[in-house]
């Protein structure tokens, strides 16, 4: 039994620390939940902070949030710009990812260092140049169309290095037998990754779409700078107008953000274990 | 079903040469074993018959036709993969039905397809399992998935590279048998890779024997095992391994007949050797040994008992040497210094430098 103590001093100190952590990152969270759920007066005017709600519980701010934000479409912007893009970099990716694991074709190293080299620079490096570019082709400007919004919320977005490099590790990790047992049987390459590489890497290749779903619906710079008329505002635009829009209710445009991270949050709730097993994919083995 | 030819083949990597100039022709439904040890090129050359690794020198033909550059997928021919390579999101139906569906030549029709699955899958024992993953199954079981895959789509030629080496001491033995019997069933050309040499042994036509990327010497069997061509395959065939030591051929009138002095004795020979030289290597099976006989001297070290028989393994110069001993005889104590007697009949005699078999 002695022997034991020192273990399980162990595991209450992991306990401790990942509690406390865990408060640090849902604090926030709760916070603004309490806050939506609080008057935005009795928020301003309170004599001493409080993490819990102001009475009276305002049930209804999330429905109020909805109707006044007009949430409705920039969530169906967002919806439609969000699979566009993931489907886009999800086919993309796979398929540089099959040419860079298996594939021989000239400069391939050189081609896959400059692949690589794009990790390196954040968005707002090309965030100019690209909206220029754009702006020549007519896709933003203030009298944009639906088409020429989603163009520009997309495009620049629709192939991305870090789906490619991930990918590829996981076709990496396909056994060679299984590759020579497969050409043996008679599969072409497109047969192979159809029928081979995609479905054995599918759980990478799962948390890459879930990835790339996150970040795609979670943009804000680009958007806020790409569409010039709040009638193609994405989620996260009509949250920054909304909140400007109504400096008095401050609850509502806490209740609109939980709103606008709903499919976040559900999404993450149900696949989290395969975003775990993606994030760490190629990290064992 | 088909014949295949290596005709001066050799296969480099960089600077390793993995086969080394080989000829060797598997005739038509053939059981061919290439023996050797890891890494002698075995893998290698099987590889270059299913069009999984280039030819660097030479040519490879199956049948009549030269393969040399011709697709993997297009030279008809199955292959079963030391890891069993089955698709691990398949079902074993699938797997077996993979290489009917993935063929880029006229795909059968699915109700063919269907029966050709079901009636691999009964060859091996296998119908009710189709619906389940590779995962789970048992070695054996993967194993015979991978042998279900290679014979679906009739191939000419079979290629295994050590099918059996991922299974227990048990189910190896009995694997063996069955996949005699598929390939007298088949009757298709088999080439088999393995170091095992019971393996090779107890289940090929003919056996070549490679070593260092170079074939060593092909034949059946027993004719394998009873004139080994040079030291390397006397070694290597045969278990426990033929017993060593080196000797000098005694040719003076003076000394009587015609034998081999060595450190620990002399073996008589009944002719004599067809060669003038002078110094040999000299090999004895441990069945062609005879203890209580005056040709030897020798320490015993060790006795194994094997239930049908004995090993007694003794210090002969500098040499281990094993014998091999009838159960019922009596057994030698360890420690005794014992005679051993030797038939100069069933004496190996090799060149030492150049390792050749002397007649
Ligand atoms: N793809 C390869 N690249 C470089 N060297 C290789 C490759 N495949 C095999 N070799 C080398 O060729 C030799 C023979 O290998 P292999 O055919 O696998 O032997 P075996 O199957 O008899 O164990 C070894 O020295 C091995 O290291
Ligand atoms: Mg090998």
């Amino acid at each position: 039994m002695a022997t034991d103590a020192p273990r399980r001093g162990a595991a209450i100190g992991w306990y401790v620390l990942l509690s406390a952590l865990s408060l640090i990152v849902l604090f926030p969270v709760w916070m603004t939940i309490a806050r939506a759920l609080s008057d935005g007066s009795a928020t301003l005017f309170a004599r001493t902070p409080s993490v819990l709600p102001y009475s009276p519980i305002q049930w209804d701010a999330f429905s109020r949030a909805f109707t006044e934000g007009g949430l409705g479409r920039p969530l169906l912007v967002s919806g439609l710009v969000t699979l566009i893009i993931v489907a886009a970099q999800t086919a993309t990716a796979v398929g540089a990812a099959y040419a860079f694991a298996f594939l021989e074709f000239p400069f391939k190293r050189i081609v896959m260092v400059l692949c690589a080299a794009t990790l390196l620079l954040p968005i707002e490096v090309t965030l100019i140049a690209n909206i220029q570019t754009l702006q020549e082709v007519g896709l933003v400007s203030p009298s944009q169309g639906f088409g020429e919004a989603i163009g520009a919320l997309t495009l620049p977005f629709l192939a991305q290095a870090f789906g490619i490099f991930l990918i590829r590790q996981g076709f990496l990790g396909i056994p060679k037998d299984l590759r020579d047992a497969a050409q043996l049987d008679g599969y072409s390459d497109l047969g192979f990754l159809r029928r081979v590489a995609v479905p054995v890497t599918r759980p990478v290749i799962g948390s890459f779409v879930l990835i790339a779903f996150l970040s795609a619906y979670n943009q804000y710079v680009w958007p806020r700078f790409s569409v010039k008329t709040n009638r193609w505002d994405t989620v996260q635009l009509a949250l920054r107008r909304f909140g400007l829009d109504n400096p008095d209710q401050l609850n509502l445009g806490f209740a609109a953000a939980i709103i606008a991270a709903l499919p976040v949050l559900v999404l993450l709730l149900v696949f989290q274990k395969q975003l775990i097993r993606g994030l760490t994919a190629g990290a064992v083995k | 079903m088909s014949s295949v030819s290596f005709d001066h083949v050799t296969k480099r990597f960089g600077d390793t040469t993995a086969v080394d100039d080989l000829t060797l022709e598997v005739a038509d439904r053939e059981f061919m074993v290439l023996l050797g040890p890891s890494g002698c090129g075995k893998t290698t050359a099987l590889r270059m018959i299913a069009g999984l690794e280039s030819v660097t020198e030479g040519e490879l033909r199956i049948g009549e036709r030269r393969v040399n550059d011709v697709d993997a997928r297009d030279r008809d021919i199955s292959m079963v993969f030391q890891s069993y390579a089955l698709y691990p999101h398949m079902t074993v139906r699938k797997n077996i039905e993979s290489p009917l569906v993935a063929t880029r030549h006229a795909r059968p029709a699915a109700a063919e397809r269907a029966a050709r699955v079901r009636e691999a899958a009964d060859v091996l024992d296998l119908a009710p399992y189709l619906d389940r993953k590779p995962g789970e199954l048992s070695g054996g079981q993967r194993q015979r998935v991978a042998l279900a895959r290679a014979i679906v789509r009739r191939p000419q030629v079979f290629l295994m590279d050590e099918p059996l080496s991922n299974l227990d001491a048990k189910l190896r033995t009995q694997t063996r048998l069955e996949l005699v019997e598929l390939w007298r069933r088949l009757e298709a050309t088999f080439i088999y890779v393995t170091h095992d040499q019971v393996e090779a042994m107890t289940m090929a036509s003919r056996i070549a024997v490679i070593a260092d990327g170079r074939l060593q010497q092909v034949g059946p069997p027993q004719a394998v095992y009873d004139r080994p061509a040079n030291l390397f395959v006397a070694g290597f065939i045969g278990s426990p391994p033929m017993n060593m030591i080196a000797g000098e051929v005694d040719r003076s009138p003076l000394a009587g007949p015609l034998r081999v002095r060595t450190a620990i004795g002399n073996i008589p020979l009944p002719t004599p050797p067809t060669t003038n030289l002078h110094s040999v290597v000299a090999g004895i099976r441990p069945e062609h040994l005879r203890l209580g006989g005056s040709d030897l001297s020798v320490e015993v070290l060790n006795v194994e008992q094997l239930g049908h028989e004995r090993h007694v393994i003794c210090r002969a110069g500098d040499a281990r040497w094993v014998v091999r001993q009838a159960a019922h005889e009596p057994a030698p104590a360890v420690g005794e210094r014992v005679g051993l007697g030797v038939d100069g009949a069933s004496l190996h005699l090799f060149d030492p430098t150049s390792t050749e078999r002397i007649a």
